[in-house]
């Protein structure tokens, strides 16, 4: 198969479009990135500040629509499950509700956690713990099953996931209209749709295998609803980024969320209504989320491998390399001349405007594309591995936070196995585009010199002792 | 759409069976279960006359009772008899007890079965719904989950 810089560009639009986003906005200081949870310790600022705001939430009075008990009552009375209202109500729900985290916690940079159940599966460990510095911690609940739930595979792992990634309708993705809507009327918006694989699954199972307050509709008493959520939200961010569409329909687009949610204002409260079409950019909701660990699904190159005789300019680096766990290695590639003169038409990220609001923050548009080809690698044959992908890092190591402005992104092996034995090997291809832009602007910019640096780290529960694997080649395309 | 009550439970697998004709064309409806319970599946038949279009299995939730101690999570599988093959699993959330009194009450749920379908196209399938316990430690005793209605459909436009 021969494929062309147009051919390319479509297998790698997934991840072009995932890493695309995120950091074009990085520079803009009105948005804000929700983390990983797996990626914060139990006393980062970002869960004191959750449990401080969770406390005060408690201590307020039900007269008060921040207390912790009629947040709850709010998904109780209004929250629509099995239609095509739970994505965009629930992203309204978790907006407001981290409005009033900030107020109460006095951190204007609160930004709700999630909770990636694919892959880090076992209850977070800051929830799981009756205390946290000798006081009672307010991320616990007592009534779940157990404080060690662990979401298996066969409910969100990494294949289930990309099956629901896969799907391309978003009524069946983001669950169906309900049954004989005809208006906007907000009598329709908890009337029964199709529930899609994506509520009936990860997040429904989620619900359910956690157990206690989280299996009725009262579940966000437990303060891991917000971060399970918080992840719902973030696979349906992936989805679109991954150029998924959703609907068109002015019945959803054009319905409107008034009078249930309330955020902070001055001393007290005021409503926060919303239009669906109102809630599908969230870079203008003023968040946005870390690059998501692509899976094999879309990184994977079938074999024979591309022909990149088409690309504008392709520069060839370091062969053969052995990635062992834990160990940074890194894959050189030296540009040539024209190399380098087309990277550096690669723009930057707009520096940061001074005091911009959320609602005008606006993503820019990309004008070119980094792309790393890493060729005929032979996978781990013992457990697997999170690889996380820098770019000229001075550092970087399995303590490299992936917060740092080098960090392009992860990959791992999940569901290789069907792919590795073709000719030619298995390919991987990774967009780097986000991470130059974003270097372009810092004394690290990138010239001629491009280093794309592995450092695989174990996954919580998964084997790796001794884990390598190798890379045959690495490829830098600049389209 | 059909109304179901528990004194019409008799008349509701008929109006289900009725539905399968109605959407296949055919009426070869086989004996059905629709209540599964632990150990006892809920079983559909599905009629070999089917379009080809029509990959999605839409099962329509009547009735629920949770375990009374854990929870439950509903093993969905579709191919001929004694060979059906998983296609989803789903747990009922909220996991509240709810009896559908009317057809707006019913609870759906849309699984992709284009890989079933296609693989046994023009055969006689057999719907399966089996209650399994989520946490083996727990018994899934008084667990019970009713069909009201079972369909496959094309794929809906985007």
């Amino acid at each position: 198969m021969t494929v062309n810089r147009r051919t390319l560009l479509t297998q790698g639009a997934a991840l072009a479009a995932a890493a695309a986003l995120p950091s074009e906005a990085s520079a803009q200081a009105a948005v804000l990135q929700r983390s990983n949870v797996s990626s914060l310790a139990p006393n980062h600022p970002i869960l004191v500040s959750y449990r401080a705001a969770i406390t005060a939430m408690k201590a307020l009075p039900s007269s008060d629509p921040r207390n912790w008990t009629r947040q709850a009552q709010i998904h109780q009375n209004r929250c629509p499950h099995g239609n095509w209202f739970f994505l965009p109500w629930h992203r309204a729900y978790l907006l407001a509700f981290e409005r009033i985290c900030r107020q109460l916690s006095n951190n204007a940079n609160f930004v709700l956690p999630y909770w990636d159940w694919t892959g880090n599966p076992q209850l977070p460990a800051a929830f799981a713990s009756q205390t946290f510095n000798g006081q009672p911690n307010a991320l616990f609940n007592g009534t779940r099953s157990s404080q060690n739930v662990t979401i298996p595979t066969n409910v969100a792992g990494s294949q289930r996931m990309a099956t629901i990634l896969n799907e391309t309708t978003f009524e069946i993705f983001g669950s169906s209209r309900p049954n004989g809507q005809n208006n906007t009327s907000a009598t329709w918006q908890r009337a029964g749709g199709l529930k899609g694989p994506f509520e009936s699954g990860p997040h429904d199972q989620v619900h359910v295998r956690i157990n206690g307050d989280m299996v009725s509709l009262m579940s966000p008493l437990d303060p891991i609803f917000w971060l399970h959520h918080c992840n719902i939200d973030r696979v349906w961010d992936q989805w679109n980024r991954m150029g998924r569409s959703n609907t068109s329909n002015s019945l959803w687009r054009n319905f409107a969320f008034n009078n249930q949610f309330f955020v902070p204002q001055a001393a007290g409260t005021t409503p926060f209504n919303v239009v669906v079409s109102g809630m599908l950019n969230i870079q203008a909701l003023g968040y946005r989320y870390v690059p998501p660990v692509l899976t094999p699904a879309s990184l994977l190159v079938a074999a024979p491998p591309v022909d990149l005789t088409k690309l504008t300019q392709v520069a060839k680096g370091s062969a053969d390399q052995v990635v062992k766990i834990n160990t940074p290695t890194s894959l050189d590639v030296k540009l040539d001349a024209p190399q380098a003169a087309a990277l550096k038409k690669i723009q930057p990220v707009s520096p940061p405007a001074a005091g911009p609001t959320a609602a005008a923050a606006k993503p820019v548009q990309a004008s070119g594309r980094v792309l790393a080809i890493l060729r005929d690698i032979t996978p781990p044959t013992n457990g697997n591995t999170e690889v996380r992908v820098f770019v000229n890092s001075p550092d970087a190591s399995p303590e490299t936070s992936t917060q740092d402005r080098h960090y392009a992104g992860s990959f791992t092996f999940f569901g290789v196995g069907e792919h590795a034995g073709h000719e030619g090997g298995l390919s991987i291809l990774f967009d780097l585009t986000d991470t130059v832009r974003r270097l372009r602007v810092t004394e690290d910019d990138i010239t001629d010199n491009i280093k794309v640096q592995l450092v695989p780290v174990p996954i919580p529960g998964v084997p790796s002792t001794d884990l390598q694997f190798k890379v045959g080649s690495i490829e830098i395309a600049i389209i | 759409m059909f109304r179901l009550t528990r004194r019409l439970a008799g008349a509701a697998v008929a109006a289900a069976l009725a539905a399968f004709g109605t959407m296949s064309g055919t009426a070869a409806a086989q004996p059905t279960n629709l209540t599964a319970t632990p150990g006892t599946p809920a079983t559909v038949a599905l009629p070999a006359a089917r379009t080809p279009d029509a990959v999605l299995l839409d099962l329509y939730v009547r009735a629920y009772t949770p375990p009374r101690r854990g929870s439950v999570e509903a093993i969905v599988s579709l191919g001929p008899t004694g060979s059906e093959m998983e296609i989803a699993r789903f747990a009922v959330f909220p996991s509240d007890p709810f009896f559908a009194t009317s057809p707006r009450e019913l609870r759906a749920y849309r699984f992709d079965a284009s890989a079933a379908l296609t693989a046994f196209q023009g055969r006689a399938l057999m719907v399966q719904v089996r209650l399994v316990p989520i946490d083996e430690s727990n018994s899934p005793e008084g667990a019970k989950l009713t069909l009201g209605r079972v369909e496959v459909n094309p794929r809906p436009a985007n």
